[in-house]
């Protein structure tokens, strides 16, 4: 599903990715480790486009991801969930508002829309809290409306860039959980931490980076 | 595409109320702007109204030679009639100028030379697109290059300040305009940077979500057309009470004035394209 051929993308001559080749296949869930500065943000970010690549290529469902911004850019990134450590949810918007904006994005109509956030609320355990907003939520409670926006589209991949950074360890198990049952229901995830041990008892495959080069 | 529209028109409703300050300062220096142009359209329009009034009496006075006589006088009122930019005149024979000699000095001409010296002519009207220094110049010079004519005169002294005064006052208008214009381009601009400087965050998170440029800068670019229809209603407002005032303390005093669907139909317009130039102004400049 995800395929990197020796890309490269640097900030500086030091600091960036570096020649990075792997495979992510479907529906598996991938954990991208490594310390501060290793390069896992700049992978998720090379992914969705929000950085140039240098050199290289990468595939996601078998295309090569759009190089400049511009339509087919917007449209590709619709493919892909994303999750952030800071949430990036809008504070001026309801959760409801928040997870549906992926689907008012793409003009889907009111009632599916209706359908699909409630589903989604239900998924993450957030039933009830729809009218809420982002501000009122605890740290636990706003990434899952973090996931949830990223799991109303039913996108191909999920990227979560250190989605538990900022939980503490009871919520941060229960945030994998979520993107493990998104994985066993068919979409592919990768998410990037630091933390070793929350990731150790998934016994999942994880690719681990240090200063932008791949380690293992 | 319909229901993207009007959820982006929701959004962009939302988002005003949201910040209804800089959206009321924006709204207030659209209305200022469409007020002031409102006045100096409607202080032109009375402006050249009047000025046509005042142009409708110029005229040329034409004096054959001494020697010409009835029959070689009409022929010679006739051919002036033909030259482009007069538009019609009035045969003056011996007797009539004698009439206005006594009219002008208060003697009769006849009574203090015996006998009437006072040549043929006639009066003639311009045409209004001759109403100029320049155009009437050029009628005079026709009409004294035919033989038989002695004067051609016009008040040039008058008429040549007359253009001049109007077109300096179009020309500081227009000045005056155009600054107050970028002024008030530049405010609005600024009000929409703010906004769009506030949401700087939110903007990417929409771009990682798949939305399109579009998308981004429609709900800016209605914020600016709701911000001109504000800044319209309000200019109209003013004018409206302006206008009462006016003939308040003039009472009778004849105005030309606007036509109220012009005033409104002209400040909306005017309104939303203003909005509409300095939002994307910005949006280009700052989104992108």
């Amino acid at each position: 599903m995800i395929r990197f051929e020796n890309v490269t993308a640097r900030y500086t001559k030091e600091t960036g990715i570096f020649n990075l080749s792997f495979t992510i296949q479907k529906s598996e869930l991938v954990f991208l480790m490594g310390p501060t500065g290793a390069g896992k943000s700049t992978v998720l970010r090379a992914i969705i486009g929000d950085i140039p690549v240098n050199n290289g290529k990468i595939y996601v469902d078998n295309q090569e991801i759009p190089r400049f911004n511009g339509r087919k850019i917007a449209y590709y990134r619709r493919k892909i969930g994303t999750i952030f450590q800071d949430f990036k949810l809008i504070k001026a918007k309801t959760v409801f508002e928040n997870i549906a904006l992926p689907l008012r994005i793409c003009g889907v109509p009111g009632k599916v829309i209706q359908d699909k956030v409630s589903e989604v609320l239900k998924m993450v355990d957030l039933t009830g809290k729809g009218k809420s907003m982002p501000l009122q939520l605890s740290g636990g409670e706003q990434q899952r409306v973090s996931i949830a926006r990223a799991l109303v589209n039913e996108p191909l991949v999920i990227l979560a860039d250190e989605p538990t950074g900022n939980l503490d360890p009871i919520v941060s198990d229960e945030i994998i959980d979520v993107l493990e049952r998104a994985a066993a229901g068919g979409t592919t995830v990768l998410m990037s931490t630091h933390n070793y041990p929350l990731i150790r008892p998934r016994k999942k495959r994880f690719i681990e980076l240090n200063k932008g080069y791949l380690v293992q | 595409m319909l229901r993207k529209f009007l959820f982006l028109s929701v959004e962009s409703v939302k988002a005003l109320s949201r910040a209804k300050i800089p959206a009321l300062i924006s709204s207030i220096t659209i209305a200022i702007t469409l007020f002031i142009f409102s006045i100096a359209y409607y202080s032109m329009t009375n402006m050249i109204g009047y000025s046509h009034d005042f142009k409708r009496k110029y005229r040329i006075d034409v004096f054959f030679n001494a020697d010409v006589d009835i029959h070689l006088g009409t022929e010679l009122f006739n051919t002036i009639l033909l030259i482009d930019g007069i538009e019609q005149g009035d045969f003056i024979d011996k007797s009539e100028a004698a009439a206005e000699f006594k009219r002008l000095f208060a003697y009769d001409v006849v009574d203090i030379i015996g006998e009437n010296p006072l040549p043929y002519g006639g009066k003639f009207e311009i045409d209004k697109s001759y109403r100029k220094a320049v155009g009437m110049e050029k009628i005079v010079n026709e009409i004294r290059r035919i033989p038989g004519v002695d004067l051609a005169l016009f008040s040039t002294g008058m008429i040549m300040r007359l253009d001049q005064i109007i077109s300096n006052i179009v020309g500081i208008g227009i000045l005056i305009g155009i600054g107050i214009f970028v002024i008030s381009v530049i405010l609005v601009s600024n009000t929409i940077r703010l906004i769009i400087h506030a949401k700087q965050e939110d903007i990417h998170t929409l771009r990682l979500l798949g939305a399109t440029d579009t998308f981004i800068k429609f709900p800016f670019v209605m914020e600016g057309v709701l911000q001109g229809v504000i800044g319209a209603g309000l200019s109209i407002l003013s004018i409206t009470l302006l206008k009462s005032l006016l003939y308040y303390v003039l009472g009778e005093f004849q105005f030309v004035i606007l036509e109220p669907a012009m005033l409104i139909s002209g400040n909306i317009m005017a309104g939303c394209l203003l909005g509409i130039y300095a939002s994307y102004r910005s949006i280009s400049k700052y989104l992108l």
